[in-house]
C-alpha cells in the first residue's frame, strides 16, 4: 500500500498552502530584481 | 513541469511529502533519501527555476514517488533527459519494480522499450493496436517492430513479479 493514511484536514492543508506561498515570496526575494519589484 | 520554480528541491518534496499525509518526520528522511539519489543534494540552497531539465525531471520523478506509490503513470520521462539524469531514473524504476510497483510510461524510443518492459502495446491513430500487443516485446518480429516505429506512439508498462525482491539499502520504503 502507498503510506498515504489520510490526506490533511483542511486546517491542515490551509497551512501548508500558507507556508509555501511564504517560501515562494521570501525565495523570489533572493533576487534583486524581485526586491525592488515589491518595494515599487 | 508543473514543479513551483521559486523552492528549493528539498522544500518542495516537502511539501508534497505533507500534502500526501506523510508525518513530517517521514517525510523530511524520504526528502534527503531522494534528494541524495537523484544526485540533487549537492545543490540544497538551489531554485527549481535554476535546474537544468533533467535535474527538474528527476525531482519531479521524486516528488511523485516519495509516498511509496503501488501504480505510477509516466509520460515520456526520458524526453529531454541527459544520460546521466535517466540512468538515475531507470535506476529508481528498476527499484520500483522489483519491489511489486506497475509502471505504465509511453515512450517514442524503442531501445528505452525493448530494455525496459516487460508488457508493450503500441497505440496507434487514438487505439490501441491490437495486432501487436505482446506480453514479451522479443517475440514482436524485427520487421514488425520497424513497420511501427514512424508516427506510432509506444505505450508499455513494465509489471515486476510480486515474490523473490531483493534487499536494497536505499530506498527500503518504496513499497
Amino acid at each position: 500500500m502507498a503510506d498515504v493514511n489520510a490526506p490533511p484536514g483542511l486546517l491542515e492543508q490551509i497551512r501548508l498552502i500558507a507556508g509555501l506561498r511564504w517560501r515562494i515570496l521570501r525565495n523570489g526575494l533572493r533576487k534583486k530584481n524581485n526586491r525592488a519589484d515589491l518595494i515599487a | 513541469m508543473g514543479l513551483f520554480e521559486r523552492l528549493t528541491g528539498m522544500e518542495y518534496l516537502k511539501f508534497v511529502g505533507r500534502m500526501y499525509g506523510l508525518d513530517t518526520a517521514t517525510t523530511q528522511h524520504r526528502s534527503e533519501e531522494l534528494l541524495e539519489f537523484m544526485q540533487l543534494a549537492d545543490r540544497p540552497k538551489s531554485m527549481i527555476a535554476d535546474y537544468s531539465h533533467g535535474m527538474q525531471k528527476k525531482l519531479a520523478l521524486a516528488a511523485a514517488v516519495i509516498h511509496g506509490p503501488r501504480i505510477l503513470f509516466l509520460d515520456e520521462p526520458f524526453e529531454g533527459v541527459d544520460a546521466l539524469a535517466a540512468g538515475a531514473l531507470k535506476s529508481l524504476l528498476g527499484r520500483m519494480t522489483e519491489r511489486g510497483v506497475t509502471i505504465f510510461l509511453t515512450s517514442h524510443v524503442l531501445e528505452i522499450v525493448e530494455r525496459l518492459c516487460s508488457h508493450v502495446a503500441i497505440i496507434n491513430k487514438a487505439a490501441l493496436s491490437p495486432k501487436v500487443l505482446s506480453k514479451n516485446f522479443a517475440r514482436v518480429s524485427p520487421a514488425k517492430r520497424a513497420a511501427n516505429l514512424h508516427s506510432k506512439k509506444f505505450f508499455f508498462l513494465r509489471r515486476s513479479k510480486r515474490h523473490g525482491t531483493r534487499s536494497v539499502g536505499e530506498l527500503s520504503w518504496l513499497t
